[in-house]
């Protein structure tokens, strides 16, 4: 690791006031930013999740947001939007697609390192999907879903149905659509993160590995996958970490999460949205608690994650 | 080079090409025929688009012309959305990597108090999703007098963000001879940042810059809350579509799309050998 | 150097403008002082022209305020506004809240509607609409609220399919089932693939089907009961809220009764599970269903090739139960409710009561005037200014304003019908006239319980029923009991939160 450090101490008093200078210069606007935009706001959201509006007044709550979300959790909902039991179910599932999703990326950027036919296309068309706007793309999607695509005949015809299925609102199909949407959408992967990761791959080492005979499952296992191992638990650590973001375009397909589709992320989003008035929505409350509490867990598998894979990352200096 | 790992596929490699490569081609089918029907549904009469939206029917030029007269987001016209989202998406971003590349280039290269903390801290920024802030971030905003002004992109000022990351780790790899060099010659700090070191980065700034704007070209979410009166584009297309309500013109909805559409898409298509091969994560060890 | 030194410098200081703003004095094109009065307006289907104009015109008439208008198709955000409390500096609101709970920070509006516009005889309060102004009242008769549009809603038909020869327009619940019975059935109507119903899903809720379900459950229940007890959930003893009253097997429960059985997956086009409804409007207005629940503000979002008209609620068939003559067959009934809109008084198929009953049924119609309403926040600086501004809204000159723009109705009546030419208007917005001089308007969203006002609901408090009546897939479901247990378990569920 190369750092300016060096030579820092043959410094005379005006140079560091200067360095100082410099350093402060150049850290104060995000650090100023931060605390503003980021912990001052998180803050008053911390305390948010030990209150409750009560006669519209904000009082102390205790752990009353927690107990309620315990509540939906334990035992479900009468009302679809608050089961949060569906929702922690979903949030588990997306995420499990996500990381099936992940290697799949990471393959797809290989192929295209490798020179696929067509590699130049393909790496402009899979960007697509990251391109569009989302609400763009759910038109689309939702288009196909209708009775004019050609989605109901063929789950029609897959499943052997005696009627024609509305997919997105038909509880046996709506979240596999969503799913499907998710799947079609992420299938491409990160092409920026792993195209970088491989483009710099020294040449030199594919070619003699080449030279020496090694086929493509050698080559991909043992010779381009530790290469990028690096960024590949970096990655693994934020996804992790992010388990509790894990949702699809719920709230575009599903207008937010009905037909069992609820996601515990789409749920904080809507209960945001829905909420009006602070000092009556005790929902804005809960989302606060909700968030309070994922925050914590998160950070407790991103920190074991990291120990985990502590040593690898260390070699990283990313 | 490139003929070289060509000639050396085995047969079941080449198996394995065709498979990977029939998988390509339906992926990349599906995403070129979502683009044709929004740029073709903007073509058609609304009727014919509610009627059957995967059909064929009369092409209407006219109504990429009718979306400059008729898109209207709250007032702003469409040429109004254009110059908004401009100004936020492209000084917001530029401003955003400017601060993110000076802030991780000290981080990485100078050792103070707390530079150990501040990266440690960006990781724990980047890793944990806080939710549930959206009412206090309202407030805040109404008391800064941020809201529908263009002081909005005072906020983008941040620099803990994925960015900083690739930053950081660029420049931390960087040699610091070149400032040695420099320091020799009697530069200051700033100078041997803004002579020196950047310009060394630009490449890597420009593909975060390139990236970053694509995403706040397309993104409404928290526009649409903050700037509901200096609606950007993508706003404007969120608006439409709930006044859409009131007036069905689902293809000047599309063909407004399409419009937004093409900055990204021409960018990207220009420069995505650039993008690719400039940001990376994870140092490669050798 | 020099350019480096210069972007530190844009940058640096850019920081320090972030701190000056920090301490405030940036931003705010008007400024909030008692004389200037600032209007968020929700342009909703009316538009926005008509306002303009009116605020126009009050502006050139007087100089004592200057009122400047905004406005912003998505109600949310404009309804975000009020969150900042007194910092906020919009001193006048038209547009409709997703819940009432705001009621407190609102200035009654009383004095307003107690006073005359300039050189008109009758005061607001007798201009405006009674059964509009009814809706927005609180419970203690006051008015925070006062309402600003029209339109009414209903079921919307296919005048050239409903056409009165082959198929006659129904007047009891049970001829509405027959009806869509003989349309599913025939055979040149599903060789066209036009299905009765065509209405557009709205994600768990119901759409538009709240209008003529409580168009249904105020008819079998009565108007009465409906305003003063159901919708402030008030038991027989004074006390709310009650949950005996909420949890009863009213005129809700026989409106289920009656959508189960005219909403079915045969009934239904396969797009009604869309929840694009400017789709599915088109489609309607292109001939591909024979009815549709909206309002009137349809043909000014979209026109198309179908004839299209509202209908007065059929009577539900099941208010025979609380009539003395609890055996009446439901020709009687259907024929003592043609005598009703032929205008008689009375019938000699059944007693005065019961006839009274019957006309009360049938002249009441959902009518969302009553969800766009007018108000001010209590720390408005401005307030006289926003009161005086609500005169000249109500006033002749107003009304006329906003109707010759909108070609609708307005909320409160002229003093000189006169002044107003409605030859020239469509059939459909003659029909919306001639309804606002017959029928009766009943709302549902601005209720007057704190539970209703809490959850933002209506009396299905959030319960989906249509979907589940018309899902393709079995396991999906529901039949009118079934729905009926889910409400009650919802209320069992969360009655300890509500009521408090």
């Amino acid at each position: 690791m190369n750092n300016a450090t060096i030579g820092i101490k043959r410094h005379t008093g005006k140079r560091k006031a200067m360095r100082t200078l410099f350093i402060l210069s150049f850290i104060i606007i995000p650090i100023v930013n931060f605390l503003v935009f980021y912990v001052y706001v998180n803050f008053s959201s911390f305390v948010m999740a030990f209150q409750k509006p009560e006669g519209g007044k904000l009082v102390f709550a205790g752990f009353e947001n927690f107990e309620w979300i315990f509540k939906k959790i334990r035992e479900g909902s009468s009302e679809e939007t608050d089961n949060l039991r569906i929702a922690f179910v979903n949030t588990f599932k997306t995420f499990g697609i996500q990381m099936v999703l992940l290697p799949i990326g990471l393959f797809i950027s290989y192929f295209i390192y490798k020179k696929i036919w067509g590699y130049k296309v393909f790496r402009v068309l899979f960007y697509i999907p990251s391109l569009v706007s989302s609400v763009v793309v759910c038109f689309f999607y939702t288009e196909l879903m209708s009775s004019s695509g050609f989605m109901p005949k063929l789950l029609q015809s897959l499943y052997r149905l005696d009627y024609t299925p509305s997919p997105l609102v038909d509880s046996s199909f709506a979240n596999k659509m969503v799913f499907l949407n998710l799947i079609w959408l992420g299938f491409p992967g990160n092409l920026i993160i792993w195209g970088g990761t491989f483009s710099r791959i020294p040449d030199s080492i594919i070619e003699s590995a080449k030279l020496d005979g090694v086929g493509w499952i050698r080559e991909m296992f043992q010779i381009i996958l530790p290469l990028v191992w690096p960024t590949l638990v970096l990655v693994l650590t934020t996804s992790f970490a992010g388990l509790f973001g894990a949702s699809g375009n719920v709230f575009l397909l599903t207008g937010g999460g009905y037909h069992g589709t609820q996601t515990v992320a789409n749920w904080m989003y809507l209960r945001v949205q829905q909420s009006t008035n602070p000092e009556r929505s005790p929902n804005l409350y809960r989302v606060s608690a909700m968030g309070l509490m994922l925050t914590a867990v998160s950070c407790v598998i991103a920190l074991f994650i990291r120990k985990f894979l502590t040593s690898r990352i260390e070699e990283t200096q990313y | 080079m490139k003929n070289k790992l060509k000639i050396h596929k085995t047969p079941a490699e080449t198996v394995l090409y065709c498979i990977v490569f029939a998988v390509f081609c339906v992926f990349a089918f599906s995403y070129v025929y979502m683009l044709f029907w929004c740029v073709y549904s903007g073509m058609r009469s609304a009727d014919e688009v509610a009627a059957n939206p995967f059909g064929f029917s009369a092409i209407r030029l006219g109504n990429y012309i009718d979306v400059f007269r008729e898109m209207n987001a709250n007032g702003a016209s469409f040429m109004t959305l254009l110059g908004n989202s401009l100004y936020f998406s492209l000084l917001g971003a530029g401003l955003n990597i400017l601060v993110t590349s000076m802030f991780a280039y000290v981080v990485a290269k100078y050792k103070f108090f707390g530079s150990r903390f501040i990266y440690m801290l960006v990781i724990v920024v980047i890793t944990l999703p806080i939710f549930g802030s959206g009412s206090a971030m309202y407030r805040l905003l109404y008391k800064l007098k941020f809201l529908n002004s263009r002081l909005m992109i005072l906020t983008s000022l941040g620099g803990f963000s994925m960015n900083f990351l690739y930053m950081h780790a660029f420049y931390s790899s960087m040699s610091w001879s070149y400032a040695e060099a420099a320091e020799i010659d009697g530069a200051n700090d700033w100078q041997i940042y803004f002579r020196v070191m950047f310009p060394q980065s630009v490449t890597m700034a420009g593909s975060l810059f390139v990236l970053l704007w694509m995403t706040e070209w397309n993104s409404y979410g928290s526009a649409l809350i903050y700037l509901p009166k200096m609606p950007t584009l993508a706003v404007g297309i969120y608006q439409f579509r709930t006044q859409m309500m009131y007036d069905s013109k689902m293809n000047i909805l599309y063909a407004a799309c399409a419009i937004s559409l093409l900055p990204p898409l021409i960018l990207f298509v220009s420069c995505n050998n650039a993008l690719m091969s400039n940001v990376s994560l994870g140092g490669i060890k050798e | 150097m020099k350019k480096g030194n210069k972007i530190v410098c844009a940058v640096l200081c850019s920081a320090f403008a972030l701190g000056a703003v920090g301490c405030g004095g940036v931003g705010g094109n008007v400024p909030d002082t008692a004389t200037d009065v600032q209007i968020y307006y929700w342009k909703a289907g009316e538009g926005v022209e008509y306002m303009q104009k009116i605020v126009d015109d009050y502006n050139e008439k007087q100089s004592e305020y200057t009122v400047t208008l905004d406005y912003d198709s998505n109600a949310s955000t404009i309804i975000k506004t009020l969150d900042l409390g007194e910092d906020n500096t919009y001193d006048l609101y038209f547009t409709m809240l997703n819940t009432m709970q705001y009621n407190s920070e609102f200035l009654k509006l009383d004095d307003v509607l107690d006073s005359r516009a300039d050189g008109e005889s009758m005061t607001i309060r007798e201009k405006i609409y009674p059964s509009l102004l009814n809706g927005v009242k609180n419970s203690d008769g006051t008015s925070y609220f006062l309402p600003y549009g029209n339109a009414w809603c209903g079921i919307v038909y296919n005048t050239d399919i409903i056409d009165g020869v082959k198929y006659e327009i129904p007047r009891t619940t049970d001829e509405l089932e027959y009806l869509v019975v003989d349309l599913t059935n025939d055979a040149s109507l599903s060789k066209a693939g036009v299905k009765p119903w065509l209405f557009f899903n709205s994600s768990g809720g119901n759409g538009y089907w709240i209008y003529p379900m409580t168009g249904w459950q105020v008819q079998y229940d009565g108007l009465d009961y409906y305003n003063d007890t159901f919708m402030q959930l008030r038991a027989i003893d004074g006390s709310t809220p009650s949950k005996q009253v909420i949890s009863e097997r009213d005129g809700r429960y026989k409106a289920l009764k009656v959508a189960e059985k005219i909403v079915t997956p045969a009934t239904v086009h396969p797009e009604c599970t869309n929840t694009n409804f400017t789709k599915v409007q088109t489609l309607f207005l292109q001939g591909q269903a024979v009815f549709n629940v909206n309002g009137g503000w349809l043909l000014n979002e979209s026109s198309g090739t179908a004839n299209v008209a509202i209908m007065k609620l059929p009577v539900i068939s099941s208010i025979v139960e609380k009539l003395e003559n609890s055996d009446m067959s439901d020709e009687t009934l259907s024929e003592i409710v043609k005598q009703v809109d032929e205008g008689a008084d009375s019938s000699l198929l059944c007693s005065a009561k019961d006839f009274a009953r019957i006309k009360q049924a049938r002249n009441v119609l959902y009518n969302n005037g009553a969800e766009h309403y007018a108000f001010v926040p209590a720390y408005s600086k401005a307030a006289d200014g926003a009161k005086d501004f609500l005169k000249y809204y109500y006033s002749d000159e107003g009304i006329v304003t906003r109707m010759s723009y909108t070609q609708m109705p307005h909320a409160a009546k002229l003093t000189d019908e006169s002044k107003f030419d409605k030859s020239s208007l469509s059939e459909w917005n003659k029909q919306l006239f001639s309804l606002t001089d017959t029928a009766t308007a009943i709302t549902g969203l601005v209720d007057k319980s704190e539970v209703f006002t809490n959850l933002g609901s209506d009396g299905y408090l959030g319960i989906s029923y249509i979907m589940p009546f018309c899902a393709a897939n079995p396991k999906d479901r529901k039949d009118s009991e079934k729905v009926w247990t889910a409400l009650i378990n919802k209320i069992n569920e969360n009655w300890e939160d509500w009521s408090k």
